[in-house]
């Protein structure tokens, strides 16, 4: 059985007519790896993009990797293969077999792998349907199974609109994880974001087709390591306060504000996913009435809740002070990641610009980039960075957009600027 | 910091409640020696530990194993569906670990429920810490109630009663909140002067055995002796830094038949009320307000004044001396005598408009309620004008 701890950061000192709190809430499971995972009853879907622009290297690389993911799937874990285009293709259990999702099983396994062998690339690319159909393939396994997709792609989203993939995904939130992958340069970074966002899974950049197979085994394996199908993150606040927002900061950055919804009138709710033993930390702002100086109220009780019990509970406050050497102090966790989600801002915002032509705003955007990526210690960030611009002066953040830069170096910067440090001990 | 002259700025939420002056003011000499009671809060984090009130002496009622009514421990069959209520056997053991949980007080703010966490699930005000609010009776006709107020993030006054072999005692202790550990001051003072008042009754150390006038003046010298001793407590409450000076007023009461002693230090006050007559207050301020009164200030622009609330005499390290006011009365008709804090007077100074109070809360609450209760009434009251300081109000009935 797994075990949660909740624990909170912030400095609950509050100055005198002061009504906003900020909170760096952790959450971390334990016992709730490969062991426990074990005995869970899964569901996995495997998403190929089947359009006409993957023919070639990719298409058979795609083929060769989602041959090596069955070989990584446990026996007895439900399965499908689906190719997508503008239309989503069930490639495995055949169209025509009785059961949408098959039990791995050796003889699954190799009829699988020769279904995968089958499939051929043509037409065009419409996400949603492939999320549509991976969504009713998920209902026909037992509840409380751990479902998890994988969506692979190489193109743009571009035989339907914009508003039908963000639809379907609101449809499907918190009913499967979807771990997102675009492969190449002819992807769209934020289309793979939104679906991995919406979805509670991760998105990557898969630079060379040789590399899809392996990019397969981890997820697949990390999926498999998820002995928690399904946790939820509660945040109750008191009466007559005001939820401001819902943020996940670590592992990477995610706005779960948007996918609140109502547990009762003062506690909201905002679906997890699956968890295996991890660490993750969300940032909790919250306006309260204020109280007279020397006052306490309970601003927020975070809680993760899983079947409707609650795991584990950590505590928001406020107190009001006229200390001002208590009110002034930030606390570095909520300083830390406040700085990370200004970095992840201003990266995507300086490589939008960028790809407009507006030279100047992408120059002062990613020259901030720079600067809180030094501040913050995102080194990582910052390497990124250098392959898109010459760094003057990193403490200033002054930079020289380079001239001639691979459009992967920035895909790859796009993708991984919503990925966080963990603050320095 | 006390002997400091009085601050410039108003003390914020001190402003009497009951007044209000459009009178230009006059010039009033300045105070000398003083110290405001409280001109704002403290800064510090209240001790709000969540205290559930538990009773280890009372019963569980018994549930019936058949419909589950509860009936009194002892019965022979259920009240409700007549169920033999046999004496536990071997096949009910478990019943012991289903005790419910002790009650909670709910919130004090809201009235919702507060959670194992120490805070309510409505408003997430941090429960009541005992502290904060706390009741004694030691008979049917002697009580009181303290409680925080709904202003102050902690209970600076403190209270002790008791009847010693005939004797009533009463303490209220005002703990001063610009002044940190006011609250254990407040505690530890009102303690010691109860152990201190204790040792006059029959069988008592300084057993009080003289008659007539010189048995009141003897309480009295008892009393002098109290207020040393509840000096020397707050002198003990350990502090910080040596600059901190924990500070509270002290009023106390003896009741030796009809006789009552009432020595004063500071704005604390008690009062006889009596039931047909008309109330008096027996303590004398020892307040910048009251000075000033006695040199011929308006009192309306007295009450006004940010120094209203400021008190020239206390008990604490920094005091100027800690001798007692004494006051004493003679019951010849039944009657309350109440020993209240300013939280509670400053709402309703007037003895006759306490009388009044004290006569409509007994009477809402009907006949044969508690000293106690009354007291509760009291504070509910105080706490319903905005409850801007800490309220404690002790009750005896005296002279039946």
């Amino acid at each position: 059985m797994a075990d949660f701890t909740a624990e909170v950061f912030q400095n609950q000192f509050l100055a005198e007519g002061a009504t906003d709190v900020h909170a760096i809430a952790r959450i971390t499971a334990t016992n709730a790896g490969a062991a426990t995972a074990g005995s869970l009853e899964a569901a996995e879907v495997i998403m190929i993009d089947t359009s006409g622009s993957m023919a070639g290297a990719s298409f058979a690389a795609a083929q060769e990797a989602a041959k090596v993911a069955l070989d990584v799937i446990n026996d007895g874990t439900w399965f499908a293969i689906v190719g997508g285009s503008h239309v989503a293709n069930r490639v495995f259990p055949y169209p025509n077999a009785p059961s949408a999702m098959v039990r791995m099983e050796p003889a699954a396994r190799a009829e699988a792998k020769r279904a995968i062998s089958m499939m051929r690339a043509g037409g065009g690319t419409a996400m949603s349907t492939w999320l549509q159909l991976a969504g009713q393939l998920f209902t026909t396994v037992p509840r409380g199974a751990r479902r998890h997709a994988i969506l692979l792609t190489d193109g743009k989203n571009e035989s339907e609109p914009k508003s039908q993939l963000t639809s379907t995904l609101t449809h499907l939130q918190g009913q499967f994880r979807c771990d997102a992958r675009g492969v190449g340069s002819r992807y769209v970074v934020a289309e793979v974001r939104e679906i991995a966002s919406a979805l509670m899974g991760s998105d990557e950049l898969i630079r060379d087709p040789s590399q899809i197979a392996a990019s397969f085994q981890a997820m697949l394996g990390e999926s498999m390591a998820r002995g928690v199908a399904d946790a939820e993150l509660r945040v109750w606040t008191p009466q007559g306060s005001e939820l401001l927002y819902v943020k996940q900061v670590s592992p990477k950055l995610d706005d779960l504000t948007p996918r609140k919804h109502v547990v009762n009138p003062l506690t909201a709710g905002f679906p997890t996913g699956a968890w295996g033993d991890e660490s993750r930390e969300y940032h909790v702002a919250v306006r309260v009435g204020s109280k007279p100086v020397g006052a306490e109220q309970l601003a927020a009780r975070v809680q993760i809740v899983t079947n409707g019990e609650v795991q584990a509970s950590g505590l928001v406050k406020a107190m009001w002070s006229s200390d001002s050497s208590l009110t002034a102090r930030i606390n570095p966790e909520v300083a830390h990641y406040t700085g990370q989600a200004e970095l992840a801002d201003a990266i995507q915002q300086g490589l939008a610009a960028k790809a407009a032509g507006d030279e100047a705003t992408a120059t002062v955007k990613l020259g901030r980039a720079v600067q809180l990526a030094k501040e913050t210690g995102n080194d990582e960030a910052t390497s990124r960075l250098r392959r898109v611009v010459e760094i003057e002066n990193e403490e200033r953040g002054t930079v020289r957009l380079k001239r001639h830069t691979d459009k992967l170096d920035e895909m790859a910067l796009d993708t991984a600027s919503t990925k966080t440090t963990r603050i320095r001990k | 910091m006390v002997s400091d002259p009085a601050p410039a700025q108003p003390a914020r939420d001190e402003e009497p409640v009951d007044q209000v002056s459009s009178e230009t003011p006059v010039a009033v000499p300045q105070p000398e020696h003083l110290k405001v009671t409280d001109p704002g809060q403290p800064a510090q984090a209240p001790d709000a530990t969540a205290a559930a009130e538990t009773d280890p002496e009372v019963q569980p009622d018994v549930p019936c194993p058949s419909c589950g009514a509860l009936a009194q421990p002892g019965s022979m069959f259920c009240e409700a569906c007549g169920t033999p209520l046999t004496a536990p056997t071997q096949a009910a053991p478990p019943q012991q670990e289903q005790r419910p949980a002790p009650p909670v007080r709910p919130c004090v703010r809201c009235g919702g429920r507060v959670a194992p966490d120490g805070y309510c699930e409505e408003c997430g005000s941090p429960a009541m810490s005992e502290r904060d609010h706390f009741e004694s009776s030691p008979s049917a006709t002697v009580g009181g109630v303290c409680d925080r107020g709904v202003l102050h993030a902690r209970n600076e006054d403190a209270m002790a009663i008791g009847i010693e072999r005939g004797v009533t005692l009463l303490v209220v202790c005002d703990g001063v909140s610009t002044a940190p550990m006011s609250d254990a001051a407040s505690l530890a003072a009102c303690t010691a002067a109860l152990q201190a008042l204790a040792e006059g009754a029959p069988g008592g150390a300084q057993e009080v055995t003289s008659e007539g006038s010189a048995r009141r003046s003897d309480w009295g010298i008892l009393h002098q002796d109290a207020a040393r001793r509840a000096n020397e407590a707050v002198l003990s409450v350990p502090v910080e830094q040596e600059s901190d000076a924990p500070s509270c007023t002290y009023v106390a009461a003896v009741a030796d038949g009809q006789r009552v002693v009432v020595g004063s230090v500071g704005d604390s006050r008690a009062y006889w009320l009596p039931d047909g007559g008309t109330g008096i207050r027996l303590t004398i301020d020892d307040s910048w307000a009251q000075e000033m009164i006695e040199l011929g200030v308006p009192a309306s622009q007295v009450e006004s004044s940010p120094n209203a609330h400021a008190i020239t005499r206390w008990l604490g390290p920094d005091a100027p001396e800690v001798k007692p006011r004494l006051d004493t009365l003679t019951v010849t008709s039944p009657g309350w005598l109440l020993l209240c804090s300013d939280g509670l007077w400053n709402y309703c100074p007037g003895p006759d408009e306490l009388s009044e109070l004290v006569r409509s809360s007994a009477a809402s609450l009907g006949e044969g309620a508690t000293a106690t209760a009354i007291a509760g009434a009291l504070v509910d009251w105080a706490n319903a004008q905005g409850g801007r300081d800490n309220i404690t109000a002790v009750l005896a009935r005296l002279g039946e």
